[in-house]
């Protein structure tokens, strides 16, 4: 039995499957499907410090091989997290990484404040592809600065493992994921979605009521892929990565790109059994290919000739 | 307990007027189908779709393991449904959402309003109701459309034996006028009653408000765009009636809370 074992940082799971944020719930939706204490980590719908209503409807549309979606973040609210979704999800035996977002730094610190020491929180992913309140909505993630800020008031914060997660919608994402790693985060995850739209020619009208909204599935792969191979090669922090895995052997093609772990997103919505399929499947894979851990196969890609 | 599971694909008929029936062995959700629940469904195409689509059970059949639905082909992802043959398999996530659920008081007279493609939940609804022991005649099903050729499960529906009312925008079958007209009616008759209700979203605002009037419950299912059906993406939300909210009201997932909901609390 090959070891499918990994880390990122001082966060270690069990296998390198991960499910990705906003596609996942905080879990219980899945009780019917399988055990959670399956998956290598679950990461929650992103929290934010006061509820959240969300954009309005329509906040999603099906476009050639991807979705796009501007929910705008409804969720319940630290409190009600810790209150009513967090027991439920501390019973599995499975990292349980908890999304946090904010428009203001000093929200993102009274998250990780909060939740450092919850029994049950593995660690906390930072969704740096907020808009920042403080300037004008500009994204902290695409401003080398603006992440080293926020990731480091986080990391002042809390003693949890840290995984910075990264918007693609930047000229080089290189140089954010370094400045998150210097600002001390101890992991990466990449891709969040890509911005895009969706029109209506026949009744003219905006597919999307937010307008801009977050691409991903299937047609993103290519694009993550090369963000995660590129990541990996400059900087010196192990990736979680993700953007359209739908199977096994897209998942293995993320870890030969130099991804750590894998995070299963819009699959979820698709194939409820996605993840667990995916397990099943890299384990196969190793098996098959004679390596003994996953470990083995992690940035192993080779140049085409 | 939802399921997510690949069934053969038994028969599919076309029913003509683009209209087709699809029966699928799946015995796990046909044993825990209930009236108003829906599946999403999915099948392999050249080129997509990607994304599941959902379905409202037309009926299930536990001791034979089958579940149908019957939807109309007019857009990219029925229209590739329609050609799936006898063999073929598909893939269902479901039951899933809520049920209706009758109005117990024993002389109730229960309304059933389905507008086109709505119908399909409320001939489940019915043929259960007079399975359980319901008299036919208490059950009143009003079957509107725009038209004639858009009408749905009308023959399924009278052979339950219910007291069946059709109405057409264009007066090409029953009466001319919409569901709205024929239930203003079917109330004003009397009587304690309860309306379900399944079609598009003018139809159910009219139909609910109208209950609403005249102090008739009314279960309504929406219909709305579900991208996962399973309560994750929350990307099907609607509004409920809800005064602890500044807003005076909550968003809520109509594949998880609902499909079917209180029209007195729907903020349309």
């Amino acid at each position: 039995m090959p070891d499918l074992t990994v880390s990122l940082g001082p966060l270690h799971l069990k296998n390198p499957v991960v499910t990705a944020s906003g596609t996942f719930g905080f879990g219980s939706e899945w009780a019917d499907f399988y055990d959670l204490s399956r998956l290598g980590g679950l990461t929650t719908k992103a929290v934010t410090v006061l509820p959240r209503r969300g954009n309005p409807m329509p906040r999603t549309a099906e476009t050639a091989s991807g979705m796009l979606n501007a929910i705008g973040l409804q969720n319940p609210g630290l409190d009600a997290f810790l209150a009513e979704k967090l027991p439920y999800l501390r019973r599995f035996d499975t990292a349980i990484i908890v999304n946090i977002a904010a428009d203001r730094i000093e929200d993102f610190v009274a998250l990780a404040e909060r939740l450092d020491g919850q029994p049950g929180v593995a660690a906390l992913e930072v969704n740096i592809s907020c808009p920042n309140q403080a300037c004008g909505g500009l994204e902290f993630g695409v401003d080398p600065a603006l992440t080293s800020q926020v990731i480091g008031a986080v990391r002042s914060a809390t003693a949890l493992p840290m995984v910075a997660k990264l918007t693609p919608n930047v000229t080089r994402i290189a140089d954010i994921a370094q400045s998150a790693v210097d600002a001390g985060a101890d992991a990466l995850s990449l891709v969040n979605t890509y911005v895009g739209t969706a029109i209506d020619a026949r009744t003219r009208r905006f597919r999307i009521a937010n307008r801009q909204a977050g691409l991903s599935g299937p047609c993103i792969k290519p694009l993550a892929l090369l963000a995660v191979w590129r990541v990996a090669q400059a900087v010196k922090a192990p990736i979680l990565g993700m953007g359209g895995i739908m199977n096994a052997t897209d998942a293995v093609e993320f870890l030969l790109a130099g991804a750590s772990a894998v995070a299963i997103g819009t699959a979820n919505f698709i194939n409820p059994m996605a993840a667990v399929e995916i397990i099943d499947g890299i384990e196969q894979y190793l098996s098959q290919t004679g390596a003994a851990s996953v470990q083995e196969i992690i940035g192993a890609v080779q140049p085409a000739i | 307990m939802r399921h997510s599971l690949t069934g053969s694909i038994l028969a599919h008929r076309d029913l003509g007027d683009a209209q087709f029936e699809m029966t699928v062995l799946a015995p796990d959700i046909a044993r825990d189908a209930r009236p108003g629940q829906f599946l999403q469904a999915l099948y392999v195409g050249a080129g997509g779709p990607l994304m599941r689509r959902p379905f409202s059970v037309f009926h299930a059949d536990p001791e034979a393991g089958t579940l149908a639905i019957v939807y109309v082909a007019r857009g990219a992802f029925t229209i590739g449904m329609s050609a799936l043959r006898v063999g073929c398999s598909i893939s269902l996530v479901g039951p899933l959402g809520n049920c209706f659920v009758p109005d117990a008081r024993p002389a109730a007279r229960h309304l059933l309003v389905a507008g086109g493609v709505g119908a399909p939940p409320l001939y489940f609804l019915a043929r259960e109701m007079v399975a359980a022991g319901h008299a036919p005649k208490s059950i009143c099903v009003i079957n509107g459309a725009r038209s004639r050729d858009l009408l749905v499960a009308g023959a399924d529906f009278a052979a339950l034996g219910v007291t069946l009312r059709e109405t057409t925008d264009d007066g090409s079958a029953g009466r001319r006028g919409t569901v709205a007209d024929e239930l203003r009616d079917q109330i004003a008759a009397g009587g304690p009653c309860s309306a379900y209700a399944c079609g598009p979203t003018p139809m159910l605002r009219a139909v609910g408000s109208l209950c609403v009037e005249a102090g008739v419950a009314c279960r309504v299912s929406l219909e709305t765009v579900m991208p996962c059906g399973l309560g994750v993406c929350m990307g099907c939300v609607i509004k409920l009636r809800n005064e602890a909210e500044p807003e005076g009201h909550s968003l809520v997932r109509s594949c998880h809370e609902g499909p079917i909901f209180d029209a007195s609390e729907v903020i349309w």
